[in-house]
């Protein structure tokens, strides 16, 4: 289980990611576990009773502490619920929870954008559970400055990937005895684009981006590596490094086992529609 | 002499499970009445707020105050304390289709907090009715069986009346998430 359960795809993994880690890190600091849970189907319950029996058998939140939340989207029903452990009905009372739907949540529903309401309900949950309380304006989604870090994060590697394959393609060729000559020459530019490609499409793989995107930053790579293919052996010790990064990343959106702490709830918070 | 003891173990230990299921019970009808207190709590708001925009319709409220005080009066864990709580009830939900009428007290900022806090107020209820219900289930089946049947005859532990079921918790499904 991850802090993040979307049973039906309808979030971007952009923004599961930056959830899940913006909720383990509000963990860390409060012990306070929030949980998002998006199913397709109520299974004909009310919403109010699939969500505390969610509650009870994911028993979110700290034992004895009752600090624990549930956000509830049914697709199907058109239902949201924010399920309030009993530690948190002072910080998060009913009304609180009644306004982060109508006035958060349920907004970005009506025009279809998931992301954003869910991004939003979530923020404004962690204010108020953080005893910041709440205010229509507070938790609002920030403009999304995600992309470029992205872009980056998939061109280096693709781009080191893309120089290691183009010099162990001009040694393959060396050994064929292919050192000088037009057929050498295309046969490593076709060889360097092709392994440009496919770096950038298993970068793009690796961090859950269109692969088309990463295709085309690969080919990119694949245009460039050619330009500092001088020192070929340099590059390929310093190449080992850069996965790390990739790795780390990636770990992002796994959510690292995630198990709820014991946390008690008594029905409070608030349900609604869209 | 050991035997003895041991024998007088043995019919200890089940009056003990006994008694530890009673106190659940009465526990968790404390939890029960606790939630009713809390919806009794939010009448006297929920009456001023409404009063300024239902000019016609002052009996309902006045019903609705006096169900308050009535509940409020009546001695904790007693018969007429379940009436008045269900009494209530039935004026607040007809209290609710009424207010459907009025447009202006339902954009009302205090009337949509008060809703959502009764609302919030009605699941507790439910949650721990339900609660209560499967605590009093476990009492109630524990007293039929020997040999709790017997120790019920001697030290006089009835049966536990049930909250009628509410809202699908009859059918009690699954819920099959990891």
């Amino acid at each position: 289980m991850a802090r993040v359960n979307d049973f039906t795809g309808t979030l971007s993994p952009d923004t599961r990611s930056e959830l899940e880690e913006k909720l383990a890190q509000f963990e860390r600091k409060t012990s306070t576990q929030v949980v998002v849970a998006i199913v397709p189907t109520l299974e004909g319950l009310p919403v109010e009773d699939y969500s505390i029996r969610l509650a009870e058998k994911w028993k979110v939140g700290q034992a004895g502490k009752g600090n624990g939340v549930i956000l509830l989207v049914a697709k199907a029903e058109r239902k949201v619920r924010i399920e309030v452990g009993y530690g948190l009905e002072g910080v998060l009372p009913d009304s609180v929870a009644g306004r982060i739907i109508r006035e958060k949540i349920a907004p970005s529903f009506k025009e279809g954008n998931y992301d954003k309401g869910i991004s939003d309900g979530v923020g404004a949950i962690i204010s108020a559970a953080s005893g910041a309380g709440y205010s229509p304006d507070a938790g609002a989604s920030r403009p999304r400055r995600k992309k470029t870090p992205d872009l980056v994060l998939l061109f280096i590697p693709a781009f080191i990937l893309a120089i290691i394959g183009r010099s162990l393609i001009q040694s393959v060729l060396g050994k064929a005895g292919l050192r000088t000559g037009r057929t050498r020459s295309s046969a490593l530019f076709a060889g360097g684009l092709a392994t440009g490609v496919l770096a950038g499409s298993v970068m793009a793989l690796l961090l859950g981006l269109d692969l088309l995107v990463g295709g085309f930053v690969g080919l990119v790579c694949g245009f460039l590596a050619p330009l500092s293919a001088h020192g070929g052996g340099f590059y390929m010790g310093g190449g080992g490094m850069s996965f790390g990064g990739g790795g780390f990343y990636s770990s992002g959106d796994s959510g690292g086992g995630f198990s709820g702490g014991g946390g008690d709830f008594g029905g409070g918070g608030a349900s609604g529609d869209w | 002499m050991v035997l003895l003891l041991s024998a007088g173990a043995s019919l200890i230990g089940p009056y003990n499970h006994m008694v530890t299921l009673d106190q659940k019970v009465e526990s968790q009808w404390a939890q029960v009445e606790n939630v009713y207190q809390r919806r009794a709590d939010l009448i006297p708001n929920l009456v001023n707020v409404a009063k300024g925009y239902m000019k016609h319709e002052k009996d309902i409220l006045t019903e609705l105050a006096e169900a308050r005080s009535r509940y409020a009066g009546a001695p904790k864990g007693s018969p007429d304390k379940v009436q008045a709580a269900n009494q209530m009830e039935s004026v607040l939900s007809r209290l609710l289709v009424i207010v459907e009428n009025y447009p202006n007290l339902k954009a009302d900022r205090t009337m949509q907090s008060l809703m959502d806090e009764l609302a919030g107020t009605e699941n507790r209820i439910s949650v721990e009715r339900h609660r209560y219900n499967e605590i009093a289930k476990d009492f109630n089946t524990e007293i039929l069986k020997f040999p709790g049947s017997l120790y019920a005859s001697i030290f006089h532990f009835k049966k536990r009346a049930y909250f009628e079921a509410a809202r699908g918790a009859e059918k009690a499904p699954e819920v099959k998430f990891e």
